[in-house]
């Protein structure tokens, strides 16, 4: 590789950058010309660095959104052909900063990769954006994790496929993408199962890998809570006027229930593609079940019902889409109060 | 009419005639020939649009030839069917369809031309669903989209069908289907004066003797009305219960598709005809194993009963209808009904029937169940082809593709039958 046909930028916390220790963790982000502390480290292995970022630590948990808003316009101004972040170890607010830039730095097309212990919340932060390589948990391991980041770096800005996590050293990001291979999925199937039925070791091409999510603690009072309804059963006016698709869908929507009794079929309907929506249409409430839920009201048995319901689709919507409603949904009703929800699904 | 379960004596044997070229002509006199022992096909258009004069359903049919390497997409593919004919009945081909539903099928001589496909466009998604648009279905014939289906290497005749105004679905896809296999039964009629074909395979299911193990395929379709169902010798494969198959059958024109949604997922008429699953079993019947039939089944129910039933059902099928030590559960579109293969896996699993799921992913798994422990991987159908510029697109479409279209867009790119040679990876 020619220096100089690539553009490197690194990011690292205020202790590497020679900005200080704890006492400099409330320093501001900071560009620097060339290399700095480990990133000296990565010019004799073929990647020489053009300039560095820092930011102290403190500062950025602290302060996430100017941060990252300041390292993310020097990025767009250096155009790198890579970005290096770390070696974080297992310090868990550097493994976050590097993770989370890491993110935002791929989500603008700009080829990562870090390294960092992998128990470092850093790894999650960075959602598959970034090549991580696994390293110690301290900083006995920077000899060891060096050439491999240099190597993957490498990879990236010269626009390479660094290879298999196995074959490059990085941690499995999640992502899956497809291969071509030599034998059908047909004879893979008879290989595998032919393979079970002898008691041989075989092993499958795909495992789950699914979120657990804990459930709640339990509301204190529930006669006395703000209660929402939130449903993915597709449940729009009549009429569709914000034209939420059928399925995949890409958005949420909220409309006002305040002084509406009950989902009638008149001013309701369900455009959900994933069911038969003939009962559904017949009573909306069995898809958003105002009805049972204004009966508690009136009972006394919930405190209020939040004035507004929360629809989307979810049939063929992909995961992290469907996370990101959760998480967008989620927000707005911490931010009304709303303490408990009842979540159709279908 | 025989039962579906009914496993025949007689050996089917496909003759296959290649195809390494083809002329166009419009006389309209002729309709298609092929020199004995020659490659080359010469197809009349003329005669091949005059297929749709006696369907009411269908406005117009255009048809084309396409090439490998033609800047060229096909949009709003319906259907692709393998040329095929019953030698000695060309009238039964297509039992249901086209020839009588209780036509013999899966014995006899059936004649196919190889490296040729007839396809079939439509926009069917605004008579299924105008507001809730099928995904469009791609086969491209150059670009990094023509590798991914099978049909982007073949040399395709296309008809491009309208429906007539004011036409139903029901009755413009019944139309559509029939025409297209009126034409790919015709085309393959070429091969009527040619004795010598280039190969010969004879599939029997004999009697075996000595310990081999019996494995069967559980194959999943789907039966959700006009535009998203299959066709068991003409009728939709709406099942009470799985029942038990001649996979011969399958192969020969009994199973042919008439569902048009996630282009990927699904299986055309002419997968199911060159089905590797299906041949591998019938190959290695007597030395390696023992294939005693298939089990049809049915995804994509709405109902957790429904679903467990149907399950319950393809399991008992195979173990103790067909005996068997193994399955090959095969898995029809994408979401709904990998809940249902999940489930048919663990039905197998909890009788004993050590069983292995062919399943498509989107960025991952949709469903698992923990006796799901090996599972064939067929593609991540939400990975993007690289960018590609067609010339000219066939096909009736306003919606313009995507610089980089997913793979869930390319017909049979991800065929859960197993035929593909994508699989997913992590990184």
């Amino acid at each position: 590789m020619s220096p100089a046909a690539v553009r490197v930028v690194h990011y690292m916390n205020q202790f590497f950058a020679g900005l200080g220790a704890e006492e400099a963790a409330g320093h501001e982000p900071v560009r620097l010309e060339g290399p700095q502390g480990p990133g000296r480290g990565l010019t004799p292995l073929g990647l020489p660095v053009d300039v560095t970022l820092a930011c102290g630590d403190d500062y950025f948990a602290e302060h996430e959104d100017p941060a990252l808003a300041t390292l993310l316009a020097w990025l767009e101004e250096e155009a790198p052909d890579v970005l290096v972040c770390g070696p974080a170890f297992n310090s868990g607010r550097y493994g976050y900063a590097c993770g989370m830039l890491a993110r935002e730095a791929s989500r603008r097309g700009i080829p990562v990769v870090t390294a960092m212990f992998p128990e470092n919340p850093g790894v999650i932060a960075a959602e598959g954006g970034a090549y991580v390589v696994p390293t110690t948990a301290n900083v006995a391991g920077m000899k060891d994790a060096l050439p491999v980041l240099a190597a993957i770096g490498v990879a990236l800005a010269e626009g390479r496929d660094p290879g298999s996590p196995e074959e490059a050293g990085y941690l499995p990001r999640g992502i899956r993408r497809n291969e071509v291979v030599d034998r059908s999925g047909a004879d893979r199937a008879l290989d595998l199962v032919l393979a079970k039925l002898r008691g041989e070791a075989f092993e499958t091409e795909v495992a789950p890998a699914f979120e657990v999510v804990p459930p709640a603690s339990p509301v204190p009072d529930v006669s006395e809570a703000l209660v929402a309804l939130v449903s993915e059963a597709g449940c729009v006016p009549q009429g569709n006027p914000d034209h939420l698709v059928s399925r995949r869908a890409h958005a949420w929507l909220a409309y006002p229930i305040d002084g509406v009794a009950s989902m009638s079929a008149d001013a309701y309907e369900t455009v959900h593609g994933g069911f038969d929506t003939t009962a559904g249409n017949a009573d909306p409430n069995r898809l958003v079940p105002l009805d049972a839920v204004r009966r508690l009201e009136t009972q006394g048995r919930i405190g209020r019902l939040h004035p507004t319901f929360y629809t989307t689709t979810g049939v063929d919507t992909p995961v992290a889409s469907a996370t990101r409603f959760g998480q967008e949904i989620a927000a707005e009703l911490v931010n009304a109060g709303v303490q408990a929800v009842v979540l159709t699904g279908t | 009419m025989p039962r579906p379960g009914t496993i025949s004596a007689s050996p089917l044997t496909v003759a296959a005639f290649d195809v390494r070229a083809v002329r166009e002509v419009r006389h309209g006199e002729g309709r298609v020939s092929r020199t004995p022992g020659d490659p080359l096909l010469e197809i009349d258009l003329d005669v091949v649009e005059s297929l749709c004069s006696d369907e009411p359903a269908l406005g117009s049919l255009r048809a084309h030839v396409v090439r490998p390497g033609d800047s060229v997409r096909i949009a709003n593919v319906l259907d692709a069917v393998v040329p095929s004919v019953k030698a000695d009945d060309p009238a039964a081909t297509f039992p249901g369809v086209l020839g009588p539903a209780d036509a013999l099928c899966g014995t006899g001589r059936t004649d196919r031309l190889d490296g040729i496909a007839v396809l079939s466009t439509l926009d069917m998604g605004a008579l299924i669903d105008p507001d809730d648009p099928i995904p469009a279905s791609y086969v491209d014939m150059d670009g990094s989209g023509a590798s991914l289906t099978p049909w982007g290497s073949t040399i395709n005749l296309v008809l491009e069908l309208v429906a007539a105004q004011g036409a139903s679905l029901a009755d413009v896809d019944a139309a559509a289907r029939r025409t297209l296999l009126r034409a790919a039964r015709d085309l393959a009629s070429a091969t009527a004066e040619d004795s010598d074909a280039d190969t010969e395979s004879v599939f029997a299911l004999g009697e075996v003797a000595g310990e081999l193990p019996v494995v069967v395929p559980i194959l999943q379709f789907t039966a959700e009305g006009p535009g998203l169902t299959t066709y068991l010798r003409g009728a939709p494969v709406d099942l009470v219960s799985p029942c038990a198959v001649d996979p011969r059958a399958l192969l020969d024109g009994a199973l042919t598709a008439g569902a048009y949604d996630s282009p990927a997922a699904r299986v055309s008429t002419g997968t199911i005809q060159r089905s590797r699953l299906l041949h591998r079993l019938l190959n290695e019947h007597g030395t390696a194993l023992v294939c005693p039939g298939a089990v049809l089944t049915q995804g994509y129910l709405d109902d957790a009963d429904d679903k467990r039933r149907m399950a319950d059902g393809a399991a008992h099928i195979a173990a103790e209808e067909l005996g068997a030590d193994a399955a090959i559960c095969t898995t029809y579109s994408l979401g709904n009904s990998h809940t249902d293969t999940m489930l048919t896996l663990r039905a197998c699993e909890q009788l004993g029937v050590r069983a292995v799921g062919i399943v498509a992913e989107e960025g991952g798994l949709t469903d698992h169940v923990a006796e799901a422990d090996a599972l064939v991987s067929t593609g991540n159908v939400l990975e993007r082809a690289d960018g590609w510029t067609p010339a000219s697109v066939i096909g009736e479409t306003d919606h313009e593709a995507p610089a980089q279209v997913p793979v869930l867009h390319y017909l049979d790119a991800a065929t859960q039958l197993g035929d593909g040679r994508l699989r997913g990876v992590t990184i």
